[in-house]
């Protein structure tokens, strides 16, 4: 019979043997959906730039309007994105960190700030910090869609022209490689021109139907939704990458601890055996003697 | 010319072709090759693309076109292909759009 030490050293075992086949099994999860998500985010890139170089033809044109600057206290809607899910290393924890420093930042210099979450994560930070969210998504993140983007932008820009919010800021993760995904802010409304017509060359003698101005005012929620949309596809693109080597970081501890516990499961057995034997021996030269 | 159709989620259409028409709120706008060059707003309604001596529609929820001296982009939120011709995309691409931007 199995002493009590080896049958725990040998149950311990099977659990972590179980536990790797399931971040295992996440790990490859995730990685074939990240190559999915890069396609989309390429794609919805193109849109974005080729949106972006037409409002830079109209900025050209002079019809760019500026907005009014807000005296007083300002009310800010901050969006902040996470994932439903856990288990994917540090990528929840490092937006919401950064989304509590842009809430006390505009906090300290009196503005007033009001949270929108999308994901299950971000909402339960909240609301453990009492801190009710004006509106929750969830369900998005896995594979968000444009008609998502909509229904996030759509109730929040009607506010900002209503007068009820003067900015809109998202806090979001950017994905810059499989192994890079920075945590960053990014203003969509009050619309700023320099932060999208950057390097991007002037071609002008356009004519524009019905007018330049009319062409602006129907641009100007396009770029909005493209830039949540755009947002949304980073930051699942982000989850799925920092899920993947989460899960394969946590394959592999579970490798080193199998390597460990086996040997010293071996070392049990062997102390049983050679406990066994000298006993055997012990109780024969007792009887010889 | 080269014509091409993106929308947030994927390249719609991307080739040439002889002609695009589609509708901006001053009225019906066809597009040949050698068009001027011009920034469009597109009023919900049908796009379609006449290429290979077919013609290809598309139900488009609004967008922008531009056209510059060598290629027509069309810029569109919702966009999806119709079976049938420019009419029935017409008819979707208003359903696309009240749907889309109900407070319009």
């Amino acid at each position: 019979m199995a002493s009590a030490e080896l049958r725990i050293i040998n149950r311990r075992i099977k659990s972590v043997k179980s536990t790797k086949k399931i971040t295992r099994a996440m790990e490859l999860i995730a990685s074939s959906r990240i190559v999915k998500a890069q396609q989309r985010l390429t794609s919805s890139n193109n849109y974005t730039n080729l949106l972006a170089q037409i409002v830079e033809e109209l900025t050209g044109s002079g019809e760019m309007p500026t907005s009014p600057a807000i005296e007083g206290t300002k009310k800010i809607t901050l969006v902040v994105i996470t994932s439903d899910r856990g288990l994917a290393g540090a990528y929840n924890t490092n937006i919401l960190k950064l989304a509590e420093v842009r809430k006390s930042e505009y906090e300290n210099i009196n503005n007033v700030v009001e949270i929108v979450t999308v994901g299950k994560k971000a909402n339960g930070y909240f609301k453990y910090r009492n801190i009710e969210p004006k509106q929750n998504y969830e369900g998005i993140t896995d594979e968000p869609n444009f008609e998502n983007a909509l229904e996030i932008m759509t109730p929040l820009v009607q506010e900002f022209y209503a007068g009820k919010t003067n900015q809109i800021e998202l806090v979001y993760t950017e994905y810059q490689s499989a192994m890079t995904q920075t945590a960053l802010y990014k203003t969509v409304l009050p619309f700023e021109v320099e932060q999208i017509a950057k390097e991007i060359e002037s071609v002008g003698g356009y004519t524009f139907e019905p007018s330049a101005s009319q062409v602006l005012s129907n641009i100007i929620p396009k770029y909005t939704n493209a830039t949540i949309f755009s947002a949304l596809l980073n930051a699942s693109t982000s989850e799925h990458a920092a899920r993947m080597r989460a899960m394969k970081a946590a394959t592999e501890n579970a490798e080193e601890l199998i390597k460990i516990l086996s040997r010293k499961s071996n070392q049990a057995r062997q102390a049983e055996i050679t406990t066994e034997i000298s006993e055997i021996v012990g109780g024969a030269e007792a009887l010889a003697g | 010319m080269f014509v091409e159709v993106v929308c947030p989620e994927e390249n719609c259409f991307s080739g040439d072709a002889t002609m695009v028409i589609s509708r901006t709120p001053n009225g019906e706008i066809g597009i040949l090759e050698g068009h001027e060059k011009t920034v469009a707003t597109l009023m919900p309604g049908g796009l379609t693309i006449e290429h290979d001596n077919t013609r290809t529609s598309f139900a488009i929820s609004g967008g922008i076109l531009q056209v510059t001296s060598d290629k027509v982009v069309v810029l569109g939120e919702i966009v999806e292909k119709v079976d049938g011709d420019h009419e029935k995309a017409i008819e979707i691409g208003q359903e696309l759009g009240k749907k889309a931007f109900p407070e319009e």
